[in-house]
C-alpha cells in the first residue's frame, strides 16, 4: 500500500478539523499572560533587592563605608549571601525571559542581563527608601505570618560579633558610654588607631556604629561611624523623640 | 475584462500564509510542498539514523498551521518554520536522550567580533563533501548552523532567527564548526 504524501495527510487533518488554527485572541491572551508574569517576576525581584538592602541596613553593613578594613569586614559578614545568590539567579532568569519576549536574543545575552541587573539594583534602592520592608516586618511579626515573621525577625534580631549600634551618652575625650539598641550599656574606648570617617564628631545623643572587641563591658573601638536618623526610627524607635545633637 | 489571478506557485510564502489565514486551506498544501523536502533533509541531518523523521516533519507542519496566526506577515516565513522544526527536533533529541542538550552556552553571553560570511565557499564541492562526511561527528551546536548555512543556503541573520542566537554567535559557531570539521576529517587542504 502506498504511503500518502505528507501534503495529503496534513490537508486531511485540517479538513477533518483534527487540527485547527489558534485564534488571534489566543495569542493575545498568551502574550498578556507572559507580560503579566514578567511584571510580577520583576516586582518580586525589586522587592528581593530591597530586602537585601534592608537586611544590610538593620545589621549596619550598609553603613560600613569610610572606616577601612573594619567596615569592609563588617559588610562581608553582614551581607545576606543566600539572598544575594538567589537575587542573581532571579535576575538572570528575568533577563532571559525579557530577552525572549522582546527579541533581545539577537544581541549577546550580556546586554539584557546587565541591563536587568542595573534596573533591579536601582529599583531595589528606590523601594528600600520607602517604608515597605519595615511595614512588612511589623505586619509579619504582629500577625505571626509564617515564613515572613521568622525571616524578618532573624534579620532584626541579628547581632554580628564585634558590632554595636546605639546612642552616644556621656562623651569624653577618651571615649563615651554607648546605650546599645538591645538595652545594654558599654564603655567605648577611643584610641589613636580608631578609624573614623572624615569630619565625624562624637556628640551626646548621636546614633553610632562601633566595631571593636568587647571585654567586661568595655569596647576597644577599631572603628566608629554615625548612623542615619532612619536607623534610629527603624531599629531603635524607643530612642526617637530624643533631641539629636546639632552636627 | 481579464483578471490575472496569480497561481499558488507564483505567490510568495508570506502571501500564501495570508491566504491560509483568510480561509484558503488548500494554500497550506502549497507551503507544505515547498518545505517538505527541505525540512526532511534538515531533519535527516539533525537526527541522523532516525526512521521517524517524516512523522516529526508532519508534526512540524501541523504545529505551523495551528500557530499560523502568530506569524508576523512583515517577516520572512522561512526562518519561522525552520524555528518550529528546530524546536521539534531538539525536543526529539531530549526525548531520546541520545544527545544531551545543554540549556545555556557561554558563547551567547559575550559579544563577538563579526565574522563576514564566506559567500564563495558555499558553492564549493569540497565543502559540501566535507559536510556530508563529517557532520555527524560534530557537536550539535556547530552542526546546526553549518547545515543551515551550507545545505539550506540561509543567511547569518536567518540562522540567528531560527536558532534564537545573536548574529555574531552564528558567525563564530560556523567558523569553529568548520575548524572542527577539518580537524575531524584530518584534511589540511580543506578551505
Amino acid at each position: 500500500m502506498n504511503e500518502r504524501p505528507i501534503e495529503e495527510k496534513i490537508l486531511n487533518e485540517i479538513r477533518a478539523r483534527r487540527v485547527t488554527m489558534h485564534s488571534r485572541s489566543w495569542f493575545v491572551l498568551k502574550h498578556v499572560a507572559l507580560v503579566v508574569s514578567l511584571i510580577i517576576a520583576a516586582c518580586y525581584v525589586l522587592y528581593h533587592a530591597s530586602f537585601i538592602l534592608w537586611s544590610l541596613h538593620r545589621s549596619g553593613g550598609l553603613y560600613a563605608g569610610g572606616i577601612g578594613w573594619s567596615g569592609a569586614s563588617l559588610l562581608l559578614r553582614a551581607f545576606p549571601w543566600i539572598a544575594g545568590a538567589t537575587f542573581l539567579l532571579l535576575v538572570l532568569a528575568l533577563g532571559l525571559m525579557i530577552g525572549r519576549v522582546t527579541g533581545a536574543y539577537r544581541k549577546p545575552l550580556l546586554y539584557p542581563v546587565l541591563l536587568t541587573i542595573t534596573g533591579a539594583v536601582l529599583g531595589g534602592i528606590v523601594i528600600f527608601l520607602t517604608p515597605l520592608n519595615e511595614r512588612v516586618h511589623t505586619f509579619a511579626t504582629g500577625r505571626h505570618l509564617p515564613f515572613f515573621e521568622s525571616v524578618y525577625e532573624d534579620v532584626a534580631q541579628r547581632e554580628l560579633e564585634g558590632t554595636y549600634m546605639g546612642i552616644v551618652q556621656h562623651a569624653e575625650p577618651k571615649g563615651f558610654t554607648l546605650e546599645e539598641e538591645h538595652g545594654r550599656w558599654f564603655t567605648v574606648m577611643v584610641s589613636p588607631d580608631t578609624k573614623f570617617p572624615r569630619h565625624f564628631i562624637i556628640v551626646n545623643g548621636r546614633p553610632v556604629l562601633v566595631i571593636g572587641s568587647e571585654r567586661g563591658g568595655t569596647i576597644d573601638a577599631e572603628a566608629i561611624r554615625g548612623l542615619p536618623p532612619r536607623y534610629l526610627h527603624d531599629a531603635m524607635p524607643e530612642f526617637e523623640g530624643r533631641p539629636l545633637p546639632i552636627p | 475584462m481579464n483578471v490575472n489571478v496569480p497561481q499558488p506557485h507564483e505567490l510568495s510564502d508570506e502571501e500564501l500564509v495570508e491566504q491560509v489565514i483568510g480561509g484558503a486551506v488548500e494554500a497550506f498544501g502549497t507551503i507544505v510542498k515547498r518545505y517538505e523536502q527541505k525540512l526532511l533533509r534538515y531533519g535527516h541531518r539533525f537526527l541522523s539514523g532516525r526512521e521517524d523523521i517524516e512523522d516529526i516533519v508532519q508534526e512540524v507542519f501541523l504545529k505551523a498551521y495551528q500557530n499560523l496566526r502568530s506569524f508576523d506577515l512583515k517577516r520572512r516565513f522561512s526562518p519561522w518554520i525552520y524555528r518550529i522544526a528546530h524546536n521539534s527536533f531538539v525536543n526529539e533529541m531530549r526525548r531520546s536522550s541520545r544527545h544531551p542538550v545543554t540549556m545555556f552556552e557561554p558563547d551567547v553571553l559575550l559579544p563577538h567580533k563579526t565574522i563576514p560570511s564566506p559567500e564563495d565557499d558555499r558553492q564549493s564541492v569540497e565543502m559540501k563533501e566535507m559536510l556530508r562526511a563529517g557532520l555527524d561527528a560534530l557537536d550539535e551546536k556547530y552542526r546546526e548552523p553549518l547545515i543551515l548555512y551550507y545545505l539550506e543556503d540561509m543567511s547569518y541573520a536567518s540562522i540567528a532567527e531560527v536558532l534564537r542566537l545573536p548574529v555574531s554567535t552564528v558567525g563564530v559557531r560556523i567558523s569553529r564548526g568548520k575548524s572542527a570539521l577539518k580537524k575531524n576529517l584530518k584534511n589540511p587542504e580543506a578551505l
